[in-house]
C-alpha cells in the first residue's frame, strides 16, 4: 500500500510497514518538494529515512498490515515541518526528551542522533501524537566571488566549515598570486565559523605582504567575539555587520 | 546424480530418450504436457531437476511458454528443446528466451545422449567459474572485513587511550577540580591535564582545544599533553610555555590551530596566575557568588611565529570558583523553531547558568551547569564539549 497526495505545500503519503517502501517515500519527497539545485539534500533524506525506520521498526514492530502516514510541509524555502504517524503505542513529550538525553549519551541511538543533529527541532503533536520533525536545509555553498581589478569579493552563502574549505583555499591562493590589493571576505550570510576555518585565515595572514589587505566584513555580534578572542582582529581589518 | 525431466505429450518418443538416458545413468522422470513439466521444476519443494529436455509442441502449454515463464521466474534449469526440422524464427526465439541448446527432429538417440552430455559439459564449467567468482568475492569481502574489524579495534584503541588521557585523578590536589567532557566523535581535540610544578606548592590547570575534533585533533591534544608534562617537570612562565609550545606545534606541522589557557595556583602565596593563548575568557565567582569573565589577550597557537601571549597574576581568597570551558560548550547553540535562526549560549550565557547555582557545592553546580547547556543546545553537539571548575583550598583545605 502507497499512496500519495501532494500539491505545491504538502505531500502526504499512507505507507504499508515496509522497509522497502521507505527508499520510495525519500525519493518521491525530494523530487517533490526539495529544490536539490539549491539546498543540499542529504539531512532531509537521513531525517526521513531515520523517523520512518523507526516507525516501521519501533512504532508498528514491523507488523506490514499498520499503517504509517508521512507528510511534509513547505514553511518556507528550504525550510520544512515533518511529520510522521504510526499505528504503535502513542508517544509522550516527556519521553521524547528522555529519548535525546539517552541518544545524546549512548552510542546505539544513532537514528535519534542524526534526527536530532539536523532538525531545529523534535515534537510530539499533542493532538494527533505524530513525531514532528522541522528542518532547515543548508543553502548549497555558493562563494559568490567576483574579481575586480582592485579587489577580489567573496560573499558566502551559508556558513563555512572544513568540508567546503578547498575552494576558498583556491580562491585565496589565487588572489595572493596576483596584483589586486585587496580582497574582501563578506559574512553577511554567515552565522558561524569552524576552527579549521580560522585556522585557514590566519595562516594566510602570514602570506600577506604590506599594501596588501584582506579584509573580513558583515560579521555578526558572535562571530566578532569569536574573532576578539582569537585575536583575528589583529590579523585582518575586521567590520561588524551594524558598522556596514 | 543428475536428475532430468523429459515433457513431451508423444509418449513413444518420451520413452525411447528416457530409457537411452537412464542407460547412461542418468534419473529419469516424464511428464506430457507443458503445465505439468512448470510444475514439477518450479514447485519450490519439489524435486530438483538438472535439465528439462521439452518438445515445442504440447498440450495446455507449449515448450517456449514453458521456458518463457521458467525464466521469469528467474529459474535458470538447462533447458534442451526438440524443435521442428528448419524452423529457424523458432530457434531464434528460443535462444533469446534462455534455451540452452536445440535439437531438430527427428535426431538419433545418440545425438541426444551426445548433446545431454553436453549441456552437463557446459553446465559444470559455468557452474566451476560461478563457484570460483563467488569464492573470489568471499575471500575479497573476507579481506575487507578484518580489515574493517582491524580498523574498528584500531579505533576502539584509540578512542580508550584518549579516554585515559582525559581522565584526571583529583583525589590528592589541594584544591576541589570537578570536569565533564564529551566528545564530538568518539576522538577529540579538547583536552585538559592537570600537574604540580616543581615547586610542589604550586599547581598546573590546562585547557586546551585543537581545531577540528578527528583523530588529527587528539594527535596534537597528546602532543599538547606532553609539553604540559615536560613544563610540569621543568616549571617556568606560563608564557614561556606557550612561546615553545607554538614552536613546536609549528614543527609539527599540519597548521591547526590550538586554543588554550594555563592557570597556576600557588597555594603558598594565595596567587592564581592565568596565561592565555585564543581561549574563550575564564570565569570568576567571588566568596559572595558573583561571576565575572577574566578576560586576557593571546594569539592562538600551532601558526604564527610571532604570536604574543600575556598572563595574569589573580590574588584569590578561600574558596573562590573559576571556571575554563572549550569552545563547543560556549558555541552551543539552539535553533529558534519559529524563524530558524539560531543562538549561541556565549559567555554571557554560561555567567547567566553560574548565577542560577550560586550556593550549590562545586560537583552539583558543574552537574547542573553542564545539564542545563546541553538541554538548551537540545542535547544536539557541533563540536567537543569540556567543561572544568576549581575551587581554591576547598574540600581538602578547610
Amino acid at each position: 500500500m502507497y499512496k500519495l497526495n501532494a500539491d505545491e505545500k504538502e505531500l502526504t503519503i499512507q505507507l504499508a510497514s515496509k522497509f522497502t517502501l521507505i527508499d520510495r517515500v525519500v525519493e518521491d519527497t525530494i523530487a517533490m518538494m526539495v529544490d536539490g539545485e539549491s539546498y543540499e539534500t542529504t539531512p532531509i533524506n537521513q531525517v526521513i529515512r531515520e523517523l520512518l525506520l523507526n516507525a516501521v521498526e519501533h512504532g508498528n514492530d514491523n507488523a506490514i498490515e499498520k499503517m504509517i502516514t508521512f507528510s511534509i510541509v513547505v514553511l518556507s524555502p528550504g525550510r520544512y515541518r515533518i511529520s510522521v504517524l504510526d499505528e504503535g503505542k502513542k508517544l509522550r513529550p516527556k519521553n521524547l526528551i528522555v529519548d535525546l538525553q539517552i541518544a545524546a549519551d549512548s552510542p546505539r541511538k544513532k537514528g535519534m542522533i542524526i534526527v536530532n543533529n539536523f532538525c531545529d527541532d523534535i515534537s510530539i503533536n499533542p493532538e494527533t501524537f505524530a513525531i514532528e520533525a522541522i528542518i532547515t536545509l543548508p543553502q548549497k555553498m555558493d562563494w559568490g566571488i567576483s574579481k575586480e581589478s582592485d579587489r577580489y569579493t567573496l560573499l558566502p552563502s551559508r556558513d563555512i566549515s572544513a568540508t567546503a574549505l578547498t575552494p576558498l583555499k583556491r580562491i585565496l591562493r589565487e588572489w595572493l598570486n596576483s596584483s589586486v590589493p585587496l580582497c574582501e571576505l563578506n559574512l553577511a550570510r554567515v552565522e558561524s565559523i569552524d576552527s579549521i576555518t580560522l585556522s585557514l585565515l590566519i595562516s594566510f595572514s602570514k602570506e600577506i605582504v604590506p599594501g596588501r589587505s584582506l579584509i573580513i566584513t558583515n560579521v555578526n555580534s558572535e562571530l566578532m567575539q569569536l574573532f576578539n578572542v582569537t585575536q583575528l582582529k589583529r590579523l585582518f581589518t575586521i567590520t561588524g555587520a551594524e558598522d556596514e | 546424480m543428475y536428475r532430468i525431466l523429459i515433457a513431451d505429450d508423444e509418449a513413444e518418443m518420451a520413452n525411447t530418450i528416457r530409457f537411452a538416458l537412464l542407460a547412461e545413468g542418468y534419473a529419469v522422470d516424464v511428464v506430457h504436457d507443458g503445465e505439468s513439466a512448470f510444475n514439477a521444476i518450479a514447485k519450490p519443494a519439489g524435486v530438483k531437476y538438472s535439465l528439462l529436455i521439452t518438445d515445442v509442441q504440447m498440450p495446455k502449454l507449449t515448450g517456449l511458454g514453458l521456458l518463457r515463464q521458467l525464466r521469469q521466474l528467474e529459474n535458470d534449469t538447462p533447458v534442451i528443446v526438440m524443435t521442428g526440422f528448419g524452423d529457424k524464427q523458432m530457434v531464434v526465439d528460443l535462444m533469446r528466451i534462455g534455451c540452452d541448446d536445440y535439437i531438430d527432429k527427428p535426431f538419433s538417440i545418440k545425438e541426444m545422449v551426445a548433446m545431454v552430455a553436453r549441456v552437463f559439459e557446459n553446465e559444470n564449467s559455468v557452474d566451476q567459474k560461478r563457484e570460483k567468482e563467488k569464492n573470489d568475492q568471499e575471500r575479497e569481502i573476507q579481506k575487507y572485513r578484518a580489515k574493517f574489524d582491524e580498523i574498528s579495534h584500531q579505533i576502539t584503541t584509540a578512542e580508550d587511550a584518549f579516554n585515559q588521557i582525559m581522565t584526571v585523578d583529583t583525589s590528592d590536589l589541594p584544591l576541589d577540580l570537578i570536569y565533564r567532557y564529551r566528545p564530538f566523535a568518539g576522538l577529540g581535540g579538547d583536552l585538559i591535564c592537570v600537574g604540580t610544578l616543581p615547586d610542589k606548592s604550586e599547581i598546573a590547570i590546562l585547557i586546551a582545544d585543537v581545531a577540528g575534533h578527528d583523530i588529527g585533533a587528539s594527535y596534537h591534544a597528546v602532543f599538547v599533553r606532553s609539553m604540559f608534562e615536560e613544563h610540569c617537570r621543568l616549571g617556568g612562565e606560563i608564557t614561556s610555555f606557550f612561546h615553545v609550545l607554538n614552536e613546536k606545534l609549528i614543527h609539527v606541522g599540519s597548521e591547526k590551530m590550538v586554543t588554550a589557557q594555563l592557570v597556576h595556583i600557588n597555594t603558598k602565596t594565595n596567587v592564581l596566575t592565568l596565561g592565555n593563548a585564543g581561549h574563550w575568557p575564564m570565569i570568576r565567582v567571588n566568596p559572595l557568588g558573583e561571576p565575572s569573565l577574566v578576560s586576557l589577550d593571546g594569539d592562538v597557537l600551532g601558526i604564527r611565529s610571532d604570536a604574543s601571549f600575556s598572563q595574569l597574576e589573580i590574588p584569590v581568597s578561600h574558596k573562590e570558583k573559576f571556571y575554563l570551558c572549550t569552545d563547543g560548550f560556549v558555541e552551543l547553540k539552539r535553533v529558534d523553531p519559529t524563524t530558524g535562526h539560531s543562538v549561541m549560549l556565549s559567555p554571557s550565557g554560561v555567567l547567566h547558568l553560574l548565577a542560577n547555582y550560586p550556593s550549590l557545592p562545586l560537583e552539583e553546580q558543574i552537574e547542573a551547569i553542564w545539564k542545563n547547556a546541553l538541554s538548551f543546545s537540545n542535547y544536539r553537539m557541533y563540536d567537543d564539549i569540556l567543561l572544568i571548575g576549581f575551587q581554591t583550598w576547598g574540600a581538602n583545605h578547610v
